[in-house]
């Protein structure tokens, strides 16, 4: 018997009881970030720096949740000294932009970027603000980028975005 | 003969009773749990919450509080799916990941040219209650970061679907 991702089980919701199935039903898509910008890169943020190759999406809501099956850094700074390195958090905030966490942090230069896929996804439930902040810029700064591959699930209403 | 032959089946039976598994991967257990007794099944029905932890110069510092420690009134069991070591030094830098009884589950090092970062398919299962700690070897620079990635089932998602 199939098993839809668009309704619910006998036992509940798919996506809310089984978020691995994802992996099975999903799939990503791709938040582009330049994070150059000293205030972050809006990702689930709304306001914020945005550079100009992306959109920002809207804080995620009562009911819905990120999940993240990658975070990639990459950036062009040689790492010849301490200070030449990009690192960047992935922040998590409450709906007004408080009590921030780091979930993940990743750093990178020219020669070590960082790419992470996950074997299960990093979820993350809103209400809340989501975005990448730079924790230490490296010397170019041009070519500092984070790439996110994601799900946003609306666990209220059992759709994907 | 009649003895020989019993000898053999006892001698079977005591075999078969000490070597064969708790629980067989080929077949599901009809009344077991599957996040309890096939970890891998987490993948279906767990997500990762993790949280990246500064190394502020302490030697040993903890990465994942024991699931008793932080539940009232529970014991559970951490499951380590994988982990990252950023540091924006030159100088490598690293430690040892371990459990309460000082058992190390794997070692991070690496650079400012070369993070280190690992997901696994099969989780790394701690003992039960145990925490998971991070040993540093050697001086740490500021703006070191190491993120678990993790699982933590407790008695009742042990044993239920809760």
């Amino acid at each position: 018997m199939p098993v839809s991702p668009w309704s619910a089980s006998s036992f509940g919701s798919v996506h809310r009881d089984a978020p691995g199935l994802l992996r099975e039903w999903g799939s990503t898509n791709t938040m582009f970030l330049a994070t150059s910008a000293a205030g972050g890169s809006a990702f689930c943020s709304a306001t914020g720096s945005t550079g100009s190759e992306y959109p920002v999406l809207p804080v995620l809501t009562a009911g819905q949740t990120l999940n993240i099956f990658g975070f990639q850094a990459v950036a062009a700074s040689d790492g010849s000294a301490d200070s030449k390195s990009m690192q960047v958090a992935l922040e998590v905030t409450d709906a007004d932009g408080n009590n921030g966490v780091y979930k993940v942090v990743g750093g990178a230069t020219s020669k070590g970027p960082f790419f992470q896929s996950y074997e299960l996804p990093v979820k993350i439930a809103g209400p809340g603000r989501v975005r990448v902040i730079p924790l230490q810029l490296g010397d170019v700064t041009s070519l500092n980028y984070v790439t996110i591959q994601y799900i946003i699930v609306d666990e209220s209403a059992s759709q994907t975005q | 003969m009649g003895t020989f032959i019993h000898a053999i089946l006892a001698q079977n039976l005591l075999y078969n009773s000490t070597m064969a598994p708790k629980v067989s991967p080929w077949n599901p257990p009809r009344h077991g749990f599957p996040r309890k007794d096939a970890p891998a099944f987490q993948r279906e029905w767990q997500a990762f919450d993790p949280s990246a932890v500064a190394l502020n110069g302490a030697t040993v510092q903890a990465l994942i509080e024991s699931p008793s420690s932080t539940l009232t009134n529970a014991s559970g069991t951490i499951y380590v799916w994988g982990f990252s070591f950023v540091t924006p030094s030159t100088a490598a830098r690293g430690g040892i990941l371990k459990d309460d009884d000082g058992n190390p589950i794997g070692a991070a090092v690496g650079t400012s040219q070369g993070p280190y970062f690992l997901t696994l398919s099969t989780p790394i299962k701690l003992p039960q209650n145990s925490s998971l700690t991070y040993t540093k070897v050697g001086a740490h620079t500021a703006g070191s970061y190491v993120t678990p990635y993790y699982i933590v089932t407790t008695e009742s998602s042990e044993e239920g679907y809760n």
